[in-house]
């Protein structure tokens, strides 16, 4: 691998670790405060 | 109002004793965060599907399909991530500007938590524009790093979104705290100008602008057409994160005055 492609790599690397880790971050943190909102306010449901 | 017990504990209106701005009306009909959760629920896979396949489009596209630069070679490929991630970074700091004058002025409930959701991804987009425009940088210009107008006044937009950040959850009352950070927010706007002009006021090692020019794009559309294609793909992911954060953030709020009202029951109840 040339250092082209090394410096190419790595930042395509990092922005797909950071974008990706804040997209899946933000999926769980949503679904987990579904669950706990169904948990506490069934009706909630039907709003 | 949402009238259930799952209601926010903050109005969602504005203030009893402040006046009605113009336009209030119809604003806060859509910051209602029930009426907010109700609409974005139906669009959210779709929004994910769309932002991760024009991403992924995107990506193809600059790094198999467009061709290399005859003097940067494979290099210019970093282009393609470090442009979108400037233009996010400028134009997300330019919404927060606009969520902390909606949060100021109308006491708008969903800008204030927007904007909360908003400033550690907008960090994150500057970091990366940094990031990327340094890994750019050392086989271009034969340095990491270099103290020039646009540089700097990039790493100064980084601190602003990062003061923002915590400023915001440095209160125990949150609503000081979007107070505080709402009118960092608009301090900081004056950063913008400066670092989309830095190149044009100073002579900087950073080249002048080249897509966003008024005359025409300075690039050949093999080049143009893949970076709008990630451009856009970023900005989807951009929008669809913040936007998947404040749904949480909203119904973190109601599990917070559920568990709140849960346990004032059970303390009556004893």
């Amino acid at each position: 691998m040339t250092t082209h492609w090394l410096h190419v790599s790595l930042s395509w690397g990092i922005t797909a670790l950071v974008f990706g880790g804040l997209a899946v971050g933000a999926f769980l943190r949503q679904r987990a405060a579904a669950a706990r909102l169904k948990q506490l306010d069934p009706r909630g449901e039907r709003a | 109002m949402d009238a259930s017990p799952s209601a926010p504990t903050r109005p969602t209106g504005p203030r009893q004793d402040a006046p009605a701005a113009p336009g209030s009306r119809s604003l806060h009909r859509f910051a209602n965060p029930g009426r907010f959760l109700r609409l974005t629920d139906a669009w959210m896979p779709w929004l994910w599907a769309l932002a991760i396949g024009v991403t992924a489009a995107g990506a193809y596209w600059a790094l198999v399909v467009s061709p290399t630069d005859w003097q940067q070679g494979e290099t210019v490929r970093i282009m393609y991530v470090h442009v979108p991630m400037a233009w996010l970074a400028m134009g997300g700091y330019t919404g927060l500007a606009i969520l902390s004058i909606m949060s100021l002025i109308w006491r708008h409930p969903l800008a204030d938590l927007t904007a909360r959701e908003l400033s550690p991804v907008g960090a994150a987009a500057t970091a990366l524009c940094l990031a990327t425009g340094s890994l750019w940088g050392k086989p271009m210009w034969g340095t990491w790093w270099v103290w020039d107008a646009r540089l700097t006044s990039v790493l100064v937009l980084f601190f602003l979104w990062l003061g923002h950040a915590a400023l915001v959850r440095a209160f125990d009352d949150t609503e000081r705290g979007a107070r505080a950070g709402a009118i960092l927010a608009l301090v900081g706007i004056v950063n913008i100008p400066i670092v989309k002009f830095s190149v044009d006021w100073w002579n900087t090692l950073h080249q002048p602008a080249s897509v966003t020019r008024l005359d025409s794009p300075g690039m050949h559309v093999d080049m143009l057409y893949p970076l709008l294609t990630c451009a856009l793909g970023f900005t989807l992911l951009f929008a669809v994160t913040v936007l998947a954060r404040t749904r949480a953030a909203v119904m973190e709020r109601r599990v917070r005055a559920l568990e709140t009202a849960r346990a004032r029951r059970l303390d009556a109840s004893q």
